[in-house]
């Protein structure tokens, strides 16, 4: 059984437009168009009337322009736009007492009253002989009401919105069904990382790390300050200065973005002492992923991982 | 996996909660109206009866002797409301110079009281010689009767209450008191067992300062930081480390030798609702968890959010400490009401409990 949709994937100045299909364990990129927005998802536009409209309107001549359909559409905003925290809780305290415990901890990572947030729990387990993990993941009503808006205005059927940090876990984990140890899957965006940390059994973590402390653009900065700061943050997450021991064991690194240029490949793989690949699904065992695109190479999939990854 | 839709999945709700909050609030909001008008009353400073609020008063003589918490909140009171030298002494409490006949009548005064309370104790004296065989034991049982019998059996629990009660109430005062001055606390988070503590500074090196500064004024404590975050604020780059330490049982005193406890209480959350009326903190969730039946004994669950002071905060924390050795603080966390930092006046705690009462 075939299921065919629309994948939309917004980051702060960028949106990807996937027409997928999938038969069996084939994933089918039948359409892949990826565009500047005409104006920066932030803190400060968002809020105004116009921003959803322009978007909208952006998206609308990308159907046009393109012949993409918006009849069955799944769309992925950037992790960074919600609040995700683990809370663990004390295998004593009663299944009741979990939402209550959650929602004080989030409390704490929450930069605006909680009632300005829509709180979720999904089905989340990490148990430990003493405690057990639970996922809370927040997101601002207004940013979730404004892509709404985009929908709406687009006269988009969307079916699913979630945070492309999820999706792209799980995505890696249907394909890459052999991997050991922990990876680390890093999106290359305009002005940092996603950082992604997954292994074969659960979704780990997720952060934002910009390239630098000034928030300078990829565009900005040339090709050693980028390996230079793809060190320090693998430098920071496998020796924290602070820490007397890491968070965190890395075994291997994928890399997926639309700012992520394959020549650098070869140079990361000459400094870093672990296996680092493209995630282009060319090695997965148990999904594939085909580009039946003539919009991109095939050795640009990477480049539409985040859209592709809502499949699911 | 972790599937989360947006679109359709339902956000958490807490309408249970929401409406315990809701009736909470309303009780305490009536309470505190009637209390404003104590308030007045005690602005006075002129009459002893009204130094406390009414509910208290009508409770005093029942464990007038044996409770500490009255004889700690005159302290309090005193402290939130420093003596001015300047007023000129009122004579209800500073009777100026008497006559010679005066003395002589309060000399015979004095004298026929001690009289009188010599006679009275003579009388209990051999009263209650004639009765002991009979009910023994039975004083807390006649001082209250809100108070179902206590068994000998609980005896060291409530010991074991107030030893661990009272290391993390000195902790917790050690904290802000031996605060280094490197970065502030964000949260504080205690347990009989574990302590931690998020600090939020300006660099990776300003923290390190904070991590070394903290080993040397608490030198038993072998706080390690367990994770650090980058927070970004108006473009600026703020530092979260969280700090841990484990608490053996040997850092907590021996149960403490000799406890008085005369009374059980009923309604655990209208002690402590008091309590919190009395020291000026809000109390706006009060929630009970599992019971859990022991070998005689029953221990009940509870969870308490505070809002109010820091001084009144610690005021009610040292209060379930000195009134009530049934209770057992599980956990304390500490944290700003509306900041970043427990620098602030305002600051939220959230309170678990096991309540202990025999069976």
């Amino acid at each position: 059984m075939s299921l065919e949709t629309s994948s939309i994937s917004f980051q702060e100045d960028f949106v990807t437009w996937t027409d997928l299909a999938v038969e069996e364990q084939v994933i089918n990129i039948q359409r892949a168009v990826s565009e500047s927005l005409p104006v920066s998802i932030n803190y400060q536009n968002f809020q105004q009337s116009t921003t959803a409209k322009q978007i909208a309107n952006q998206l609308i001549g990308l159907m046009q322009r393109y012949e993409l359909s918006p009849g069955t559409v799944r769309m992925t905003l950037p992790g960074r736009f919600t609040v995700i925290k683990k809370v663990m809780v004390d295998q004593s305290i009663p299944k009741e007492n979990y939402k209550e415990l959650a929602l004080f901890e989030l409390e704490n990572s929450l930069e605006e009253p909680q009632e300005n947030f829509h709180v979720y729990m999904p089905e989340f387990a990490s148990d430990n002989a003493d405690y057990r993990e639970l996922l809370v993941v927040a997101i601002r009503k207004s940013v979730l009401e404004f892509f709404n808006e985009i929908s709406e205005t687009a006269k988009l059927n969307v079916q699913i919105i979630a945070p492309s940090c999820f999706t792209i876990d799980e995505l890696y984990r249907k394909i890459y069904t052999g991997m050991e140890g922990q990876t680390l899957i890093l999106g290359w965006q305009r002005r940092g990382y996603d950082v992604i940390i997954s292994d074969k059994n659960n979704f780990i973590n997720y952060m934002f790390r910009p390239y630098n402390t000034n928030f300078d653009s990829i565009e900005q900065l040339d090709e050693g300050e980028l390996l230079s700061s793809f060190d320090v943050l693998l430098e920071e997450l496998k020796h924290p200065p602070v820490l007397q021991k890491p968070l965190y064991d890395i075994q291997s690194v994928l890399f997926y973005g639309f700012h992520f240029k394959n020549q650098w490949l070869d140079l990361i793989k000459a400094q870093v002492p672990m296996p680092v690949r493209i995630f282009n699904a060319e090695n997965g065992s148990n999904y594939q992923i085909v580009n039946r695109s003539q919009d991109i190479s095939d050795d640009q999939i990477f480049q539409m991982i985040e859209s592709v990854s809502n499949i699911f | 996996m972790v599937k989360i839709n947006f679109k359709s999945d339902s956000p958490v709700t807490f309408a249970s909660e929401a409406e315990d909050v809701k009736q909470i609030e309303e009780e305490f909001t009536k309470k505190e109206k009637s209390s404003q008008i104590d308030n007045n009353i005690d602005l006075s400073f002129e009459s002893t009866e009204s130094f406390f609020p009414r509910a208290d008063v009508e409770r005093e003589p029942e464990t007038k002797t044996e409770l500490p918490e009255f004889e700690e909140a005159p302290r309090a009171r005193t402290e939130e409301r420093p003596v001015d030298r300047s007023i000129t002494p009122n004579k209800d409490f500073y009777p100026g110079p008497v006559s010679s006949q005066k003395r002589i009548y309060i000399i015979f005064g004095a004298a026929a009281a001690i009289l009188l309370v010599i006679i009275f104790f003579i009388f209990q004296f051999m009263k209650s010689g004639a009765e002991k065989p009979a009910v023994p034991g039975t004083e807390s049982e006649t001082s209250t009767s809100q108070s179902p019998a206590i068994s000998q059996g609980i005896m060291p629990v409530y010991q074991t209450n107030v030893a661990s009660n009272n290391f993390l109430d000195t902790q917790l005062q050690d904290f802000f008191v031996k605060k280094p001055a490197s970065a502030d606390y964000s949260l504080i988070v205690m347990t009989p067992t574990e302590i931690n503590l998020t600090v939020l500074g300006d660099s990776r090196d300003q923290i390190a300062q904070f991590t070394v500064d903290l080993k040397k004024a608490f030198p038993a404590l072998a706080f390690h930081v367990v994770s650090v975050q980058n927070k970004y604020e108006d473009g600026n780059q703020l530092i979260y480390a969280d700090l841990s330490t484990p608490i053996s049982s040997g850092q907590i005193a021996s149960p403490v030798s000799k406890i008085s406890v005369d009374i059980q209480p009923k309604d655990i959350k209208k002690e402590l609702t008091g309590l919190a009326q009395k020291n000026q903190v809000k109390l706006p969730y009060f929630k009970q968890g599992k019971i859990i039946d022991h070998n005689g004994y029953r221990e009940t669950l509870y969870y308490v959010n505070l809002n109010g002071q820091k001084g009144n905060i610690m005021k009610f924390i040292s209060g379930i400490i000195s009134a009530y050795p049934m209770i057992r603080i599980n956990k304390l966390s500490i944290f700003p009401y509306n900041l970043q930092t427990i620098s602030g006046k305002n600051l939220s705690t959230r309170l678990s409990l096991s309540y202990y009462n025999s069976i």
